[in-house]
């Protein structure tokens, strides 16, 4: 009880201080007053470490089995312990808001440090604080984890089987984050329009923490993707639904937005557009959060549908038309620097990239959002399953990859012929690829055409390290500490050749599940084979085990020369909700990927056995991904030598990464 | 500058073109069960329904009957194929799939909607 108390004491405290944050930050902004700022500002993290308490005064109910607050009973038992319990924090609603107001507290305190007590700083302060006021209102009023039970129940009902595994402790906590740091860069962008005036640090600024937001969305919705196929069982790791696609709407906008940004440093164009792409980033992150939660749209995941849809709604409106209004009333300041040249140059690659990223977005957000746009004008919910997504969306990622095989090599401002030259190389080697594919007799258009832009964009991005490495030889010392003095120095431009090279490694993995996946389901006794692609499973054995009061299947299947496990368990604490432990065998080409279906005796099991090529591809691109984005936002590092750029490129300013 | 509203409009129209054509055909409507069986051999469609309790598994649970009530009507339904985890009676499926001459709902595909909270039902 005492725990709870002091939860919601410390969250109230932190609501009152982040008002009064919000409203002295816009109040100092506007009046100018470098002294209110810092007190703002000092109310923010004042909140801040409000919401810290109250996290940690959640987490002790966790792991003491405080069953007096609600929260804790709803989502713990006695049974669990270690780092699933201290999970289990973001296991349930109430505390995944905290979480999310937990990480806009923190980022956005340290960057607020960062920013300093100027008129940026003031407003960032205003708007930031805001948002945190916004999310404190709703855990105080609406959501609270902090609700109690009296009297407290023995135990606690648990947490749900298919969340009881270790992608629970790391997924979750990723992506809330990266939805959670969207509103930083958010408030930075609304600042630099509050003030009327950016200088080039604050919209650096602004970019690095636009970063930082679309690094964690990455890491989150690769973990998810991740611990699907892990754990799910169904052989796949992306399945267009609903709570999928709305947390890879913010994740693309800003993909757009850390590309035309490039264009705005570079050149001093596309700023409204810009500002545009950060204020879209945050607004379809609440969006998502409003739909994910109201249970307005029908998903196969389920959360707690509870009473903050219409809050998420109205804030959501509030969001849109104040930065909406604000981004029309500074229009004047957003004017370019200079105008357009040519089509055929990086800016309209940069500019091509961005239409088919917010396309993609819109074509996500229309088959999520179609339930409720046919509803409202049919009468009657028409609803799109993954067929709509791959042939609405296909060919923009065709486009896009294509695009990476040619942008990163057209010199700005305007391509000449010398452009034709450098794409040669890409060129010979997409040919060379889906030659290849030819001569391992695959015949369909799609995945020679697939082929063919992969492998031309990868070799793009591979030339890139080629001619740094060229470069390196002719510099002074051993080759290998020229090499990496010269990434280091110009480590925006290698983190995102890295990041690009890491895309392109996803696209071969995602290519190659989806045109070549085998699937075979059987019913098998002991001692008979099913055969999957060029594998042969043999039942070895089968036996029943009761584990912590759970009923566990286990088949052992013979493979070769090894053995795969697979286990199936029944949770009669969850009306005999069954889970399966899936058996994975990976390789660099393929995965061999066994699930105990339910229905299975001992004697006597069904399996269902994929053979999933090339998805181990999926998991190394995006570590390079992560690492090239690592790489690319490290702080420091000098300005690009001039000698290094393409001769094609020579009339454009030092410095940048593509 | 009117290079690039060309170029604008030239993706902007292929965008909207591939979303047009693939709502067209990939769209389906959710009827309701009563719907469904009055309008039996029709297109297929997508029906939301909660499993009663005489769920059949047969072929080692590669096969599944069992009847699925909306709103007081109910159907018999048949599927093939893998379940989900959480399938059982009492929860929430969307079948796709359309209605045989014989009465039977042959369901192409089952998704299991999760209970309403990814928590365990209070001491059921």
């Amino acid at each position: 009880m005492l725990l709870a108390e002091l939860g919601a004491g410390a969250l109230l405290a932190a609501f009152a201080l982040a008002g009064f944050a919000a409203i002295v930050g816009l109040w100092s902004g506007f009046r100018r007053q470098p002294l209110l700022a810092l007190v703002a500002r000092r109310a923010f993290w004042g909140a801040g470490a409000g919401v810290i308490a109250a996290s940690l005064a959640l987490e002790a109910g966790f792991l003491t089995h405080d069953f007096t607050i609600y929260f804790v009973a709803a989502h713990s038992d006695l049974r669990m312990s270690g780092p699933l319990l201290a999970a289990a924090f973001y296991g349930g609603q109430e505390g995944s808001l905290l979480y999310w107001t937990l990480v806009l507290s923190v980022i956005g305190g340290v960057s607020l440090g960062a920013a300093g007590s100027g008129r940026l700083g003031a407003y960032a302060t205003g708007v930031l604080a805001s948002i945190e006021a916004f999310f404190l209102a709703v855990l105080t009023l609406v959501a609270s984890p902090f609700v109690t039970l009296n009297p407290a129940p023995a135990d606690g009902f648990g947490l749900n089987p298919l969340l009881r595994d270790s992608g629970m402790l790391i997924h979750p906590p990723f992506l809330l984050a990266g939805f959670a740091a969207f509103g930083i860069p958010f408030a930075f962008a609304l600042a630099a329009l509050l003030a009327g005036d950016a200088d080039a640090a604050w919209i650096a600024q602004t970019r690095r923490l636009a970063l930082l937001a679309w690094g964690l969305q990455g890491a989150g919705l690769t973990l998810g993707m991740w611990w699907a196929y892990h754990v799910l069982g169904w052989g796949g790791y992306w399945g267009w639904d609903p709570v999928e696609n709305v947390a890879l709407l913010p994740w693309l906008a800003t993909t757009a937005y850390i590309h035309s940004s490039q264009v705005q440093e570079r050149r001093g164009m596309l700023k409204a557009w810009n500002f545009g792409l950060v204020i879209l980033a945050f607004c379809l992150a609440v969006f998502g959060t409003f739909v994910v939660r109201s249970g307005i749209i029908q998903s196969v995941h389920s959360f707690a549908i509870s009473a903050i849809g219409p809050w998420f709604l109205g804030f959501l409106a509030v969001a849109i038309v104040v930065s909406g209004a604000l981004l029309a009333l500074r229009a004047p300041m957003l004017r370019a620097d200079r105008r357009l040249e040519a089509p055929l140059s990086r800016e309209g690659a940069f500019l091509l990239q961005n239409l088919l990223f917010i396309g993609l977005a819109f074509t996500v957000l229309w088959g999520t959002v179609l339930p409720l746009v046919s509803g409202l004008l049919e009468g009657r919910q028409a609803v799109v399953g993954p067929s709509f997504y791959e042939r609405a969306t296909g060919p923009l990622f065709v486009a896009l990859l294509a695009l990476l095989a040619a942008g990163p090599l057209l010199p700005w401002k305007r391509a000449g012929t010398t452009w034709l030259g450098a794409l040669r190389v890409p060129a010979v080697i997409g040919l060379a690829a889906a030659a290849g594919l030819l001569a391992g007799g695959v015949r369909e258009p799609l995945p020679l055409l697939l082929g063919f832009v992969i492998a031309a964009a990868g070799a793009t991005s591979v030339m890139e390290f080629v001619r740094g490495g060229r470069f390196a030889a002719r510099l002074p010392g051993s080759w290998p500490a020229a090499a990496l003095r010269l990434a280091a120095r110009n480590r925006r431009r290698y983190g995102a050749y890295l990041a690009h090279l890491g895309i392109v490694v996803v696209a071969a993995g995602i290519a190659g599940s989806h045109l070549w996946q085998q699937e075979r389901v059987a019913v098998v006794r002991t001692g008979e084979t099913l055969s999957v692609g060029r594998y042969a499973l043999t039942l070895e054995e089968t036996s029943l085990a009761v584990i912590d009061g759970n009923p566990t299947y286990t088949a052992v299947l013979g493979a070769g020369d090894g053995q795969l496990v697979a286990r199936r368990t029944v949770y009669p604490t969850f009306g005999g909700q069954s889970a399966t432990q899936v058996a994975i065998r990976s390789t660099a080409l393929e995965d061999l990927y066994v699930v105990l279906a339910d229905g299975t005796t001992p004697g006597q099991v069904t399996l269902v056995a994929f053979v999933n090529p090339l998805v181990s591809w999926i998991w190394a691109g995006a570590a390079l991904l992560i690492v090239g984005t690592l790489l690319g936002s490290w702080p420091g590092g000098g300005r690009e030598p001039a000698r290094l750029r393409l001769p094609a490129s020579l009339p454009a300013p030092a410095g940048g990464a593509e | 500058m009117i290079r690039w509203v060309v170029l604008v409009g030239i993706v902007a129209g292929c965008v909207g073109y591939l979303v047009y054509s693939a709502t067209g055909t990939q769209a389906e409507y959710y009827r309701t069960v009563a719907e469904v069986k009055g309008n039996p051999g029709g297109a297929d469609s997508r029906v939301l329904g909660t499993v009663q309790n005489d769920v059949q598994r047969l072929d080692g649970g590669l096969e599944v009957h069992f009847t699925a009530a909306q709103e007081g009507v109910d159907m018999p339904v048949d599927f093939k194929g893998q379940l989900p985890d959480i399938f059982r009676p009492g929860i929430q499926v969307v079948v796709e799939g359309r209605m045989g001459a014989d009465g039977v709902f042959y369901a192409r595909t089952l998704l299991a909607k999760c209970p309403s909270r990814f928590t365990a039902a209070p001491a059921a």
